[in-house]
């Protein structure tokens, strides 16, 4: 039996062909390279581009004649990004999280500030206002007569409570960035 | 790619297209074992070196039922297994041959103005 032959059965073999079917396919090609041979044709002349390619050859011909299953096509998986991916997107969502919380909680206290803050008096001099449903603040004092409507009070700016909203604000809009500056960047070529 | 390269993988992709038509045409002529057709197409020009092999070919003619097979003895050799067409790939091989013999005729139309000489 030629080389060819011999890898040709071990190919069916591994492949589960079975026997009957690899001993006469076995056969034929040994009868047929035999016969060219002692003509003075080439094996490439009867196998074409398979004579160089022994186990792709049987294989193809195993499958082609139905004794062996294609490979199934398996679905693609979805894509998983990388460990190091992965790991970023809790850290990522805990940085939003954590950015907007400080800057809901610097926007709340300037605004119960600011409402603590506000008091409307009316143009009565040297008389402080008494609270009315209309003006539901504690008041302040009128501090000049004409003046159509004065806020007084307390100062609403609230250092601590800027500085939180600052914070946050700067916070979220940087991380906006950051993912926006990742989607539309190039996927780097691996390699 | 080299002119020469492109030129065969044309000449491949051509021949990948018809050769089961080949094969069937060769042995409606009359029953063939493998070599033999090999032979046959040999004899009218067709060589398969370079080419897909035959017998994948063979196999899947044999599968769809285009061909009938039988053993029998060869001149002096071992018995091989002939192949001759179905009714089935009879029918196959008529409509193969008229539809590459359309498709052949409208290529020609198109490419028949051009001259040998002019290259690409």
């Amino acid at each position: 039996m030629s080389q060819f032959v011999d890898d040709c059965r071990k190919e069916w073999r591994r492949l589960g062909v079975p026997d009957p079917a690899a001993n006469e396919m076995s056969a034929d090609l040994e009868a047929d390279l035999i016969e060219a041979e002692s003509e003075g044709v080439s094996a490439e002349e009867v196998l074409g581009s398979g004579a160089f390619d022994p186990r792709s050859f049987a294989a193809t011909w195993a499958k082609e004649r139905g004794l062996i299953q294609p490979a199934p096509v398996q679905p693609s998986p979805a894509p998983t990004p990388p460990a190091e991916q992965r790991a970023k997107q809790p850290r990522t969502l805990s940085l939003v999280l954590a950015f907007g919380v400080l800057a809901v909680v610097g926007a709340l206290l300037l605004v119960v500030r600011s409402r603590q803050a506000l008091a409307v008096v009316g143009p009565v001099m040297g008389k402080p206002v008494p609270a009315s449903p209309e003006f539901p603040f504690r008041p302040g004092t009128i501090v000049q007569p004409g003046a159509a409507v004065q806020f007084v009070g307390p100062n609403p700016f609230h250092p601590a409570a800027s500085l939180l909203l600052l914070i946050g604000v700067a916070g979220l809009i940087t991380m906006l960035a950051l993912w926006s500056w990742r989607r539309l960047r190039p996927p780097v070529a691996p390699g | 790619m080299s002119d020469m390269a492109k030129e065969g993988a044309r000449h491949t992709e051509l021949l990948r297209g018809a050769l089961d038509l080949c094969l069937l045409a060769v042995i409606a002529e009359g029953p063939a074992y493998g070599y033999e057709m090999t032979k046959r197409l040999r004899g009218r020009g067709l060589s398969l070196v370079g080419e897909g092999s035959i017998y994948p070919l063979l196999g899947r003619l044999e599968r769809e039922g285009l061909v009938e097979t039988y053993r029998a003895a060869s001149n002096g050799g071992p018995p091989r297994k002939y192949y001759r067409p179905s009714e089935e790939g009879k029918r196959a091989l008529e409509g193969g041959v008229s539809e590459w013999r359309a498709a052949r005729d409208a290529i020609d139309a198109v490419l028949g103005s051009v001259g040998p000489e002019v290259k690409p």
